[in-house]
């Protein structure tokens, strides 16, 4: 069997200043998944994570992503799906305190299925695993991150990406 | 704002082997597994040869993959949509291990499979799997645990995954691919 180091650092930020978003641009190919760490803070309360890819999406303009959700609150358990959206629902963030999540975005470099996405993620009393899909064949360079329902990331949210290549 | 790619260093996180099941199989076997690495994580994208989204995948050790075997314990929380259920199964030869994706041609299964401490001969072995398959109007996602009560308690050299749509084997397509890797402590 063949063997080897992977699970590399790619690069990663701590917002300085509020941003309604940030980018990971010109992602190389080279890697068989890519990993993205999140520990983030939003100017808005009960708000998410939303992730796009290789510049599509954005409200009204593409309805190429979907998201299964299933979430607990420390009460109860529950499902929803977001069918034609125009981006992939991540884990919840709040404008109380940092919330982490774990992001997987599956065989991205491919040009023959679809991306789907795994995330798991909390913030405060939420816990969510989500699966997403982004309907395109075309291989991921370009990884855009937004808090879903609008406001910025507040300074001190940190995003990391990593990739794992398979032997 | 937008950052640029830079950087490689090398990690405890290795790759050991990837298998890419033909179009005409419904089995894989990760075999002579190294006892190097303090845990195993697969990690798997998969789409069944299948009519329904009633599709999954099993995981099984060594060789303790008779269909006889009562070895293996497994529960999961699952959200489909619409509401989310939990299940379990005790005594049981297999392990769930995922969705094995539906009948959209492109839309494929994703999942992760942890195997923790597999080189003990003194702990049974647990595992967990986070997996999810997403056809835009179809699918679920799922946190699955799993634990082998081999009578032996032996180290894990083999892995065993199957797919099987409702009771009945299902062929992967040639595109899925399991990947298996080691982490170090």
């Amino acid at each position: 069997m063949a063997a080897g180091a992977t699970y590399t650092p790619i690069a990663s930020t701590t917002i300085g200043t509020a941003v309604a978003s940030y980018t990971f641009s010109s992602i190389s190919g080279i890697y068989t998944d890519l990993v993205l760490i999140t520990y983030g803070k939003s100017t808005t309360a009960d708000n998410g994570y939303a992730l796009r890819f290789n510049g599509t999406g954005g409200s009204g303009s593409n309805t190429n992503y979907s998201t299964t959700y299933l979430y607990g609150d420390g009460s109860t358990a529950a499902s929803v799906r977001i069918s034609n959206s125009w981006n992939i629902s991540m884990a919840r963030i709040d404008n109380t305190m940092f919330a982490t999540g774990v992001t997987h975005i599956m065989n991205y470099s491919n040009s023959t299925t679809y991306k789907t996405v795994l995330t798991r993620g909390g913030a405060g009393s939420i816990l969510v695993a989500n699966v997403g899909l982004y309907r395109s064949t075309s291989a991921i360079t370009q990884i855009q991150i937004e808090p879903q329902a609008g406001g910025n990331f507040d300074v001190g949210s940190t995003f990391a990406l990593y990739g794992i290549a398979a032997a | 704002m937008a950052s640029s790619i830079s950087g490689s260093v090398a990690s405890s996180y290795e790759s050991i082997a990837t298998i890419t099941p033909s179009g005409s199989t419904n089995t894989l076997t990760f075999s002579s597994i190294p006892s190097t690495f303090a845990h195993l994580q697969i990690r798997y994208m998969a789409l069944a040869q299948a009519t329904s989204t009633n599709t999954y995948q099993y995981m099984q050790f060594n060789t303790d993959t008779s269909s006889g075997s009562t070895n293996y314990a497994t529960h999961d929380l699952n959200g489909n949509g619409t509401s989310a259920t939990a299940g379990a199964a005790t005594s049981r030869y297999t392990i769930w291990s995922g969705y094995a994706g539906g009948t959209s041609s492109t839309a494929y299964a994703v999942g992760i499979i942890d195997i923790f401490n597999y080189t003990s001969t003194t702990m049974n072995k647990t595992t967990r799997c986070l997996n999810g398959y997403d056809a835009n109007g179809s699918g679920g996602v799922e946190l699955a645990s799993g634990v082998w009560f081999n009578s032996t308690i032996q180290a894990i050299n083999s892995i065993t995954i199957f797919v099987q749509e409702g009771a009945t084997a299902r062929n992967w397509t040639s595109s899925s691919k399991f990947a298996l890797y080691g982490i170090k402590a």
